[in-house]
């Protein structure tokens, strides 16, 4: 990488008074400001608190299913009395349900809203140095239609069958007759709603954020000077704008053969419950592939953002430039090039043509190879740094090493011979929970202590927080690791009582114990919501740069004003300038200018 | 609201617009109208032996005209190469989806009815009686 | 962080303005979700062996969709000359053209709405096209069940159930005394329990395998088509015996048609059993083929279109959906137009954004018109 300053062209005379003047002493009404707020601060916060009370209701779900499956058919806790049931007891359709709305809370109502809606509006202005993103108003909308998507999945909940019952995947027939199951009439219509509405918020937000990443950059922002964050949304938003409209297209397919008669989905002759033989003569395979292609993407897109904030924090943490910052990059664009042949391998089960099968087999094993590269560098990142071990850096690690395990139990399904025995059984489970709570989550963790202080200048306490790390890491490790030896010795997926199968009454006991551990990591979650409301009271008070980061965020004050930045930042290196030898203190802001005329800073990834 | 003042940016960018050169688009709108002729003409030729041939020839007059409009009454033909980043990476997956889901949907290797019936068996629908209509 | 204010920099990025870069990275989007319908159609034509092709049965009108096409083409070439002069300030004339692509979006609209209301008439829509002779003589059988109920609650109307009803109008035909006349009405209601009749024998023949296509499609053309249905304006008819023949309803079969045209003698079976033999003066007003309770004559004669329900699936959404992006363009447009004589060259971002977004609309045409219309006779099955 060329270590020529970057073309900054003085013309001199106007300024950018007129850009920022308007910024600064604005105060808007309460509506303005906190509820309908165009600022992608407040809309990154109203997006994380929202995320973070759908979190709790998506744990909540979750500890129901694991009520179930160790205290089966015992009254259960809480939904047992909130749902009509007999006696607290919940129907088998309920535990359908329970899982189905546990994972589409979990996908769409916090997973990517907090990655994209939240940490994307707040982080990308500030670290590309813009004062917002490029449509606020698009921008509130954005976060205004994830209202209309929670309305929907809660209609779910209280129409008739408890609920949507499909799975998150919503295969049809399940889905598209209504005859089919009780959670297959009305809950599955509101589903469809809701899953729409969330397109439609996803879709408007990462058009935002391609456009200010694009073209809102500081001067001096170069592509390859911006943080990988930034690169890491950039990639998720550009995962997202050409994969989720066809699973909005998928989407209006399937209401339509739920409410307009057309068959898609629905092969003739099919006879659900008395009603008369289906008309048609769709095919159910096309919706799972609809849905793959753009739900295959969506898991990069609820991974790729974490692992950006994951190298800043890293870096940071280690107090040393990021390991081989342009492999990261490349190997975050291949994820998601990739990432777009590769949907094909939920399907191996699936009557899929066997041609179909090879080729994508082949492409996933391929996916493992950037995945592997983004792992080395970041172990490389920590290599003989000196690692600061606060709450961020510990949930870091957790996110790496994680994302291991999640990474290496995925190369086993990617394989058709094996995935054919283990295809919807708890290894799966284990796999898929490893990447998405074990990466992603704890990446969000650190994400959120880290950039805490810019977003309430406020620090979080550390202790809350490293008390909540480890007991969600253990709670975590207790629930998921069990999991795989329960897929490999044939436990199937979503079952309300897979002891029925005498080969599986012994696994009872470790199911009991998973439990334990999934009631110990969902109450530790409480620590964490306390921690962030209690800090962002009475947190101790912090500066502009309490991390001594180098990145254009901590330049501009704690929690920034309306615009962000004082004057416009001009970037003059990199990000990952961290113990730079040159420079007299251990990191280098990249606003900082050059230290002297003709020599150059040293930038990232040199080697 | 924080728009960065725009309008005189945009203004100045527009006026940068014009710049280039003029286009008659009304010789394009003649093009695109013999193409649309062309196509209902191709609708009219039945040759069973040049049928592929046909439904090649229609297919290309269509990207033909999109080409025009994209070219042409889109400005894409004074515009950068980002024209290429947008559109090359959607071409290549709107193209890619419909070829990965031909082995499966276009191609499948079972008839989508049911009872599934192997694909040797005839393609007529099978006889009344066996629909199991019984109501 | 000290900044000199003086100085500016080389602008990041691309030198087009967010607006454009956002609609532009918009209409990739576009391009993506109409991938997903178009690519749906044209595997599911390519994997449905027999894809209805026939456009006399499919009711697709090639020449309604070459002149939409042309009627789309138009517009957009009137929406680059409106941007042309907004370009050149010459904002009237911008308005003009504006205005007269919309007088062809709503010309567009129509021509749509004649192609819809085409397929409606006729019954082209998904979930109700018969695939097989079942599902078409079943279509028969529902069909006449719609006719008779609808009738039955014309003549007894409120909101009883339709075997109340049947109850009811068997109670009024009843009523009258030995010796006395039947009235007018009473004449109607034997009418419909002839169709009634005829109504429930077909069912239980159909729903028995009794029957095959032909045998129902032949009962339609010749059957119930010139069931004898009684007048109620002119209520006498007489058999050629001098009988009152006013409450038989009975069918004519071709001979009887033919005979009754030219004004000779026939003998009728009617429901009743008997034989009786009519003389066509009598008849002259009193039997009305296909007036009073024409139900014969409404049923849609039964086809049978393999894929048809997949092939009305595709056409409706992805029409539906392209003519969704043509009342978003429209409102685009009259939002401009809505300005009125304000409008300046501030508005000339908007009028490019919508122009681009105008023009997307038309391209998904020009790729929906050879797939919908001229694809499918060209593959017309050898």
């Amino acid at each position: 990488m060329s270590t020529v300053d970057p073309a900054i062209v003085t013309t001199g005379g106007h300024g950018h008074a007129d850009d920022h003047g308007h910024g600064h002493g604005h105060h808007g009404s309460f509506i303005s400001t906190y509820v309908f707020s165009t600022d992608h601060k407040m809309i990154g916060k109203q997006f994380l608190i929202t995320t973070l009370l759908m979190l709790m209701v998506g744990g909540a779900l979750a500890l129901g299913v694991r009520w179930q499956l160790a205290f089966r058919w015992e009254a259960m806790p809480i939904f047992g009395q909130l749902f009509p049931a007999q006696g607290g007891q919940i129907p088998p359709e309920f535990y359908t349900m329970l899982v189905t709305m546990h994972a589409s809370v979990m996908i769409f109502l916090v997973i990517i809203p907090i990655l994209a809606g939240a940490f994307g509006n707040f982080l990308i202005p500030l670290m590309i140095g813009a004062d917002d993103m490029a449509f606020p108003i698009l921008n509130m909308l954005s976060y205004w239609f994830m209202w209309p998507a929670i309305f929907c999945f809660g209609a779910s909940f209280l129409s008739a069958g408890y609920g949507a019952a499909g799975g998150w995947t919503s295969y049809p027939l399940l889905s598209a007759l209504p005859e089919a199951a009780p959670g297959s009439g009305t809950a599955q219509t509101w589903w469809l709603f809701g899953l729409t509405f969330v397109g439609f918020s996803s879709m408007m937000g990462s058009i935002n954020y391609m456009t200010t990443i694009i073209n809102m950059r500081a001067p001096g922002m170069t592509l390859f000077r911006m943080p990988l964050t930034i690169w890491a949304m950039f990639i998720t938003a550009i995962l997202q704008s050409f994969a989720l409209p066809v699973l909005t297209a998928a989407g209006f397919m399937l209401v339509a053969d739920r409410m307009l008669g057309t068959c898609f989905f629905i092969p003739s002759g099919i006879v659900v419950n008395d009603t008369d033989p289906t008309v048609g003569g769709g095919q159910p395979l096309l919706w799972q592939h609809l849905f793959w292609f753009y739900s295959h993407p969506a898991v990069y897109i609820m991974l790729l953002p974490a692992m950006g904030m994951v190298s800043d924090m890293l870096a940071c943490m280690s107090r040393k430039p990021i390991f081989g910052y342009k492999p990261m990059v490349y190997s975050m664009a291949a994820i998601a090039g990739l990432g777009f042949i590769v949907w094909g391998h939920h399907m191996f089960t699936s009557g899929m043509n066997p041609a179909l099968g090879m080729t994508f087999m082949v492409s996933t094993v391929m996916i493992a190879l950037p995945s592997a590269v983004k792992v080395f560098n970041w172990i490389g990142t920590m290599w003989g740094g000196r690692l600061v071990f606060n709450t961020v850096m510990l949930n870091c690690i957790a996110f790496v090493s994680m994302f291991i395990v999640g990474g290496l139990s995925g190369i086993f399904m990617a394989a058709v011979p094996v995935d054919i025995y283990i295809h919807d059984t708890y290894f799966i489970v284990a796999h898929f929970h490893y990447v998405l709570f074990g990466a992603t989550l704890f990446g969000c963790f650190a994400g959120i202590v880290f950039w805490f202080p810019k977003m309430y200048g406020r620090l979080m306490n550390e202790k809350l927080g490293k008390l909540h790390f480890f007991l969600t890491f253990i709670g975590f490790n207790g629930t998921f690791f069990p999991m795989h030896l329960l897929g490999v010795s044939g436990m199937p997926r979503r079952y309300a009582d897979p002891y029925l199968h005498p080969y599986l009454e012994h696994l009872l006991p470790m199911n009991q114990f998973m439990t334990c551990c999934a009631i110990l990591m969902g109450f530790s979650q409480f620590i964490l919501l306390f921690n962030f409301f209690y800090s962002r009271q009475f947190g101790p008070k912090c500066g502009r740069n309490p991390w001594n980061a180098n990145g254009l965020e901590w330049t501009a004050p704690s929690p920034p004003g309306h615009g962000n930045f004082e004057s416009v930042p001009i970037c003059h290196r990199g990000p990952y300038e961290y113990s730079d030898p040159k420079h007299s203190e251990d990191f280098w802001l990249q606003t900082d200018p050059p230290a002297k005329r003709g020599e150059g800073p040293a930038t990232v990834a040199a080697h | 609201m924080s728009h960065e003042p725009a309008a005189p940016n945009a203004v100045a960018a527009h006026a940068g617009h014009d710049a280039h050169p003029h286009v008659n688009y009304f010789a394009i709108f003649i093009a695109l109208c013999v193409c649309t002729g062309i196509s209902i003409l191709l609708d009219l030729f039945e040759s069973q032996s040049l049928r592929w041939v046909i439904v090649f020839l229609v297919i290309s007059v269509a990207v033909a005209k999109a080409m025009f409009v994209l070219t042409y009454f889109m400005h894409l033909k004074f515009e950068g190469n980002w024209k290429f980043i947008i559109l090359l990476p959607t071409t290549i997956l709107a193209i890619g989806l419909m070829v990965a889901l031909t082995p499966d949907i276009a191609l499948h290797y079972y008839t989508p009815d049911v009872p599934q019936v192997h694909q040797d068996a005839p393609a007529v629908p099978a006889p009344a009686a066996d629909h199991g209509h019984g109501h | 962080m000290a900044q000199t204010h003086g100085t500016t920099s080389v602008k990041m990025g691309i030198p087009i303005s967010r607006a454009k870069l956002g609609m532009w990275l918009f209409l990739g989007t576009e391009i993506m979700f109409f991938t997903a319908f178009i690519g749906t159609y044209i595997v599911c034509f390519f994997g449905s062996p027999g894809w209805p092709t026939d456009t006399h049965q499919t009711h697709i009108n090639i020449a309604a969709g070459g002149i939409n096409t042309f009627v789309l083409i138009l517009s957009s070439y009137f929406v680059v000359v409106a941007h042309e002069a907004m370009g050149l300030r010459d904002f009237a004339k911008a308005r003009k053209f504006l205005i007269m692509t919309m007088v062809l979006a709503f010309v567009f609209l129509g021509i749509k709405t004649y192609e819809y209301k085409g397929k409606f008439d006729h019954n082209i829509l998904p979930g109700k096209i018969a695939e097989d002779d079942f599902q078409a003589m079943d279509n028969v059988v529902k069909a006449m069940k719609t006719a008779v109920e609808r009738e039955l609650d014309s003549l007894i109307p409120g909101t009883e159930k339709p075997y109340e009803k049947q109850a009811a109008l068997n109670q009024k035909i009843t009523e009258p005394k030995a010796g006395e006349a039947e009235s007018a009405e009473q004449r109607t209601y034997r009418a419909w329990q002839g169709w009634n009749e005829e109504f429930n024998r077909l069912r239980t023949e159909v729903s028995g395998n009794k029957l095959t296509l032909k045998d129902v499609e032949e009962r339609l053309e010749t059957g119930y088509a010139h069931t004898i249905i009684v007048d109620t304006k002119a209520p006498v008819l007489k058999a050629a015996d001098g009988r009152d023949l006013t409450h038989v309803a009975g069918t004519l079969e071709d001979s009887q048609i033919e005979a009754y045209k030219a004004k000779q003698p026939f003998t009728l079976k009617a429901h009743t059993g008997e034989t009786v033999s009519i003389a066509p003066d009598n008849l002259v007003t009193a039997v009305i083929p296909a007036e009073v309770i024409d139900l014969g004559h409404e049923i849609h004669h039964p086809f049978v279109m393999p894929y048809g329900n997949l092939f009305a699936s595709c056409y409706f959404l992805m029409t539906a959906f392209h003519a969704i992006h043509v009342l978003v363009g429209m409102t685009m447009f009259a939002w401009l137009l809505m300005q009125g004589s304000a409008l300046n060259e501030t508005w000339s971002d908007f009028m490019e954004n919508a122009g681009l977004y105008w023009h997307f609309v038309d391209l998904v045409w020009i790729f929906l018109f050879p797939l919908l219309y001229i694809l499918p006779g060209l593959m017309r099955a050898v």
